[in-house]
C-alpha cells in the first residue's frame, strides 16, 4: 500500500465522519422539533 | 493518546446515531396509537385532521398500509435501542424511510426548481424545509449513514451470480 492509497483512505475515512457528524446534528435539530410538537 | 480518542470516535458516533434514530422510530411508530403528536395521524384522530399529503390519508383509509409502515418504525426503533438484529431491519425498514424522504421532497421540490429558474426565495425554501420536509431528510441521511456502518454485513448480498443451496 503506497502513501496515495493511505491519502485516499483518510479521506474516505475523514468524508465518512464528516457525513456521520452532519446527519447527526440534523437528526438532533429535527428531534428537538418532533419532541416540541408533543401534546400540540 | 491522540491515537486512542481516534479509535473511540466511531464507536461513540456510531451509538450516539443509533439511539438517535431508534427513539425517532420509536416515538414516530407509537405516536400512531398513542396520538401524542395530535396534528399528525393517529389511530383516535378526528375524521376531518388535515393530513398534508393526500396520499398518506389515501394510505390510512387501506387500513393496513400505513398503519404497517408504523409497526416497521417500532420494531425498527426497538431494534436500533437494543441493537438487535440492527443490519437486518435498517435494510427492512429503508422503504419506510425513502418513502417519507420523498413526501418530504414534494413538499419542496417546486420552490428548488422556482429558486434554481431566479423566481424563487432561498427564505421561503428554507422556511418549507423546517415546517415539513427536514422530518424525511434527516430519517434518510441518518439511516443511510447508519447502513454504511453495518456496510460489511450486506457485502455477501452483492454477489452477481449467487449460487442457490437447498435448505437441509
Amino acid at each position: 500500500m503506497g502513501a496515495a492509497d493511505t491519502g485516499v483512505r483518510t479521506l474516505k475515512r475523514r468524508a465518512f465522519l464528516a457525513l456521520g457528524y452532519l446527519a447527526i446534528a440534523l437528526q438532533a435539530y429535527n428531534m428537538y422539533l418532533f419532541v416540541g410538537m408533543i401534546g400540540r | 493518546m491522540r491515537k486512542g480518542n481516534e479509535r473511540m470516535t466511531f464507536p461513540r458516533m456510531e451509538l450516539v446515531a443509533r439511539m438517535l434514530l431508534g427513539a425517532f422510530y420509536l416515538l414516530s411508530g407509537f405516536n400512531w396509537i398513542f396520538g401524542y403528536i395530535p396534528v399528525l395521524p393517529h389511530i383516535g384522530m378526528p375524521a376531518d385532521l388535515p393530513i398534508r399529503h393526500e396520499v398518506v390519508a389515501e394510505m390510512v383509509q387501506t387500513g393496513w398500509m400505513y398503519q404497517s409502515a408504523k409497526l416497521l418504525e417500532i420494531a425498527v426503533g426497538l431494534s436500533l435501542l437494543a441493537n438487535r438484529f440492527v443490519p437486518l431491519m435498517l435494510a427492512a425498514t429503508l422503504p419506510v424511510a425513502f418513502i417519507t424522504f420523498m413526501l418530504g421532497m414534494s413538499l419542496i421540490v417546486g420552490d428548488i426548481a422556482d429558486l434554481l429558474a431566479g423566481i424563487g426565495s432561498a427564505s421561503v425554501l428554507l422556511a418549507k424545509i423546517r415546517a415539513g420536509a427536514i422530518g424525511g431528510l434527516t430519517i434518510t441521511l441518518l439511516h443511510v449513514w447508519l447502513m454504511l456502518c453495518y456496510f460489511d454485513y450486506y457485502r455477501p448480498a452483492l454477489a452477481a451470480r449467487a449460487a442457490p443451496k437447498e435448505i437441509r
